[in-house]
């Protein structure tokens, strides 16, 4: 019984949460990953206001008003340029407000851990039918039933709220009829960011204030919204219920299953009823990834098809041969992972600049793959070629069934089924403990032994380990450039422009997006068994969807409309990353602020513009 | 004094060249056709003169005004009503607050039409008015839509096939609604059933591959068998 109202106190904190996310799916089309950033700055001014003013109950009138005024803020200067533009771009916009926010946090509050102390009011507890209950309790449950009391009431029962409705239902209708569509947007944003303002008031009672801890509740809330529906608060509610009873006993009664179970829900959902219990489906928007490329684009490919980008490739691949003479030892080591993650962002673009497909789920084919490895290192054989091929059959394997699943959505589902089977791998990897090492992961592999008929090389000096990495990529890079300039890359590009001509063309498009996914995850898992031998250890994090989004920043660095362009991004982001840290403890400030950047002014990246130059060059 | 001039506006989807040069005059007071073929370029005539595809070149002058490049709910709220195809009814919302939440964008309710006025005209949608939208015929949609532009008292409409998909007794209604309409309110009406057009229209215009291809009164147009052969395969 206790369990039972932990579980609706628990679900009540995630109904105001998702029902916020809601809104700015449902009316912006935006899946916003700083929802749960907003979500703990409405807890950390919670406890400026406590602390300063010496009253929770102001807190909780000013944190939501707070958090909603800053995302009307960042909707009206952030969001409202992007919305013409593919979905992906407002999405890397909010996973660069991650970085920035949590960093103002971190200047304001500092880094320590913040509690917010409980109003005599709402401290204690009694007694009911023998059981102990939390007044705190009691309290987050009466909110989050007056939330949605309060939602239904706007909703539909004011003009207001009817008005948004027929915005969301048809945008470009209710704008000809003279609806002020942006202006209702900012409103709708500052809405749902005042509910996750809302949301982090209620957690301050609950939690340890910190900045990452809302990563849990920002992941369930995604669960939430698409298992009850886009456009439905009845849905939210039920589905918040279900996932707080769940996630809370589960991890009583099933502590090993409880993750993975509330995944698999929103797998079958995502699969079977992309609509959820109550919801309808999101608007697709029907836009190509690569934008403002206009007949360039095509101008572009022809460039990538000549001999001038061999010649290129070449020198790029001879300049990393000789690069370890004139580098430092520890720029030797970095440059070997740079080239690990360039395959991995490299492969992850063949899906998303060359095919138009955003997935999240590519952590969890480089998680399979270095597991793999590692696994096979450590209990079963030190033959590399072994570890190695088993290593791919069982990433390929990964690869089959999530791109199996996946390729009949499209657009946002895609990503967002991607992701579901990111974090339900992620959720096995964490809990299998006896197999993976849980959440300290697996360390001590042994170096790989290279066989060569009876010749026998070790891989034990850094320097070793970059020429035998460079090796493998140079390979991996030559393959995918042969078959992305092959008839059949030709065909992945016309999907990637326009997915519906391309099937009246008589091309099986779903095939190809198929196999698309299933080279992208061949190689993604090679990046895998790369890294795991030559960092020496493997955790949980490195499967984790999180690291799906490292890939989707280094190829819009680099440029998404180029082979090599996420490589050069790699490359970008890690010497960036490396200088900044070593100037400023806010780098994630500088870093999220570059990808904003980006994202709003550049989207070409750095070799799309290189190439847009050199093309103006050669036509004048 | 015309209501409406088009001048020589081209448009574009993207890339794609949709309309070439396409000038057209609507009176106070009239009627005008746009008679076309499927992906003539109508919808993208009336797109562009309500903004929501706006023209690169050209100019359109409503009331003697500018409205090239303004955004879509400015000219809206100016005075032209637009009744998009497909009927593309607020599904979620009942009928009444179909039309109910139009009061936002003329809140001083001037001009004749309101609710009230609607639901007189047309018992039907009386009947229906706590349905939702998704749940009515195709022709009770297209009667919503029409309604729910009306309700901004446009002083021009701007109807976009109106009649597409539906039955001969459904399509008598809407005229008749049009007919009640046009006693107020200057109507530009694109249509590809020519025969559905010329006992409503003064003036009309055929446009075929984007490019207004012929001109004139509904008799001079039903006169042309030349031209229904070729535009509008009567």
């Amino acid at each position: 019984m206790a369990y039972v109202i932990n579980g609706l106190t628990f679900a009540m904190m995630l109904f105001v949460l998702s029902a916020g996310l809601n809104i700015i799916l449902g009316f912006l089309g935006v899946l916003n990953f700083a929802h749960g950033a907003l979500f703990i700055l409405g807890a950390y001014v919670t406890y400026a206001v406590t602390q300063t003013l010496g009253d929770f109950w102001l807190g909780l009138l000013i944190a939501p008003l707070v958090v909603g005024l800053f995302g009307m803020l960042i909707e009206f200067v952030f969001l409202r340029p992007l919305y013409k533009r593919h979905h992906v771009y407002t999405i890397l916009l909010t996973f660069g407000l991650i970085l920035v926010i949590y960093d103002i946090i971190k200047i304001i509050w500092g880094s320590d851990v913040k509690t917010v102390v409980t109003p005599p009011l709402l401290s204690g507890s009694f007694t009911l039918f023998g059981e102990i209950i939390p007044v705190a309790s009691v309290f987050i449950i009466l909110v989050g039933v007056l939330t949605a009391g309060g939602l239904w009431f706007i909703f539909k029962k004011t003009t207001f709220g009817k008005i948004l409705t027929a915005i969301s239902l048809d945008r470009e209708i209710a704008n000809a009829l003279g609806f002020n569509v942006a202006r209702r947007g900012t409103l709708a944003f500052g809405l749902g960011a005042l509910l996750a303002g809302l949301a982090g008031v209620l957690g301050s009672l609950k939690l340890s204030i910190a900045a990452g801890v809302d990563a849990e509740f920002l992941i369930y809330s995604f669960a939430i919204v698409v298992i009850g529906g886009v456009g439905s608060f009845r849905g939210t509610l039920l589905a918040s219920l279900i996932v707080g009873e769940m996630s809370v006993l589960g991890g009583v009664f099933l502590p090993e299953l409880s993750m993975s179970l509330i995944f698999v829900l929103l797998v079958v959902f995502l699969t079977l009823y992309p609509r959820g219990m109550f919801g309808r489906e999101i608007e697709q928007m029907h836009v190509p990834v690569v934008p403002y490329l206009g007949n360039v684009a095509t101008a572009f490919q022809r460039l990538s098809a000549t001999q001038l980008s061999l010649l290129s490739s070449l020198l790029v691949v001879a300049l990393l041969v000789v690069a370890p003479l004139a580098l430092p030892k520890y720029w030797t080591y970095l440059l070997a992972e740079i080239m690990v993650f360039a395959l991995f962002a490299i492969s992850f673009n063949v899906l998303f600049g060359f095919t138009g497909m955003l997935s999240f789920g590519q952590a969890s084919i480089f998680g399979a793959g270095a597991y793999t490895i590692s696994l096979m290192l450590i209990h079963v054989t030190g033959n590399w070629w072994l570890a190695f091929a088993a290593s791919l059959v069982i990433s390929t394997g990964v690869a089959v069934i999530i791109g199996l699943m996946s390729i009949h959505r499209s657009e946002i589902y895609f990503g967002m089924l991607t992701m579901a089977f990111a974090m339900l791998f992620y959720s096995i990897i964490y809990k299998w403990n006896s197999l993976t090492g849980g959440a300290d992961g697996l360390s001590g592999i042994p170096s790989p032994v290279l066989k060569f008929g009876f010749t026998e090389v070790e891989i034990l000096t850094p320097l070793a380990n970059y020429y035998f990495i460079l090796v493998v990529v140079a390979i991996c890079y030559f393959i995918l450039r042969t078959i992305m300039n092959s008839p059949f890359g030709q065909v992945l590009l016309a999907i990637r422009e326009n997915p519906t001509r391309t099937e009246f063309l008589g091309l099986p498009v779903k095939k190809y997006k198929f196999i698309a996914f299933v080279i992208a995850g061949v190689f993604t898992g090679v990046a895998g068994a790369l890294f795991a031998p030559f960092a020496g250890t493997i955790d949980a994090l490195a499967s984790h969807w999180s690291k799906s989004g490292e890939p989707i920043f280094m190829s819009l660095i680099g440029g998404i409309s180029t082979l090599i362009g996420p490589g050069v991004g790699t490359l970008f982001y890690y010497v960036l990353h490396s200088y900044i840290v070593s100037i400023t403890e806010y780098w994630q400030l500088v870093m999220g602020s570059i990808l904003i950047t980006v994202v709003m002014l550049f989207p070409m990246g750095i070799t799309g513009y290189a190439k847009k130059f050199i093309l103006s060059f050669k036509s004048s | 004094m015309n209501e409406l001039e088009v001048r020589d506006i081209n448009s574009y989807y993207g890339k794609s060249h949709i309309l070439f040069g396409v000038s057209l005059d609507v009176a106070q007071g009239q009627v005008v056709g746009l008679i076309g073929r499927n992906g003539a370029g109508k919808s993208t005539t009336l797109k562009s003169i309500i903004g929501l595809v706006p023209p690169r070149q050209g100019s359109i002058t409503y009331q003697g005004r500018n409205i090239c490049g303004l955004p879509s709910h400015r000219i809206a709220k100016l005075g032209v009503g637009f009744v998009p195809e497909d009927r593309r009814v607020f599904s979620d919302l009942t009928v009444l607050d179909n039309l109910e939440i139009m009061k936002q964008v003329n809140p001083r309710g001037e001009g004749q039409w309101s609710v009230e006025r609607i639901f007189d005209l047309f018992p039907k949608l009386a009947q229906l008015k706590d349905n939702r939208g998704m749940d009515l015929s195709g022709g009770e949609q297209q009667m919503v839509t029409i309604a729910r532009t009306l309700m901004i008292n446009p002083s021009v409409l701007l109807l976009d096939e109106p009649t597409e998909g539906l039955a001969p007794l459904i399509v008598r209604e809407i005229k008749r609604l049009i007919q009640e309409v046009r006693k107020t309110t200057t109507i530009l009406l694109a249509e590809q059933n020519l025969r559905f057009v010329l006992d409503l229209i003064d003036y009309g215009y055929v446009i075929d591959q984007g490019k207004v291809v012929l001109q004139g009164t509904a008799a001079e147009l039903d006169a042309d068998e030349h031209a229904k052969q070729k535009y509008l395969g009567v």
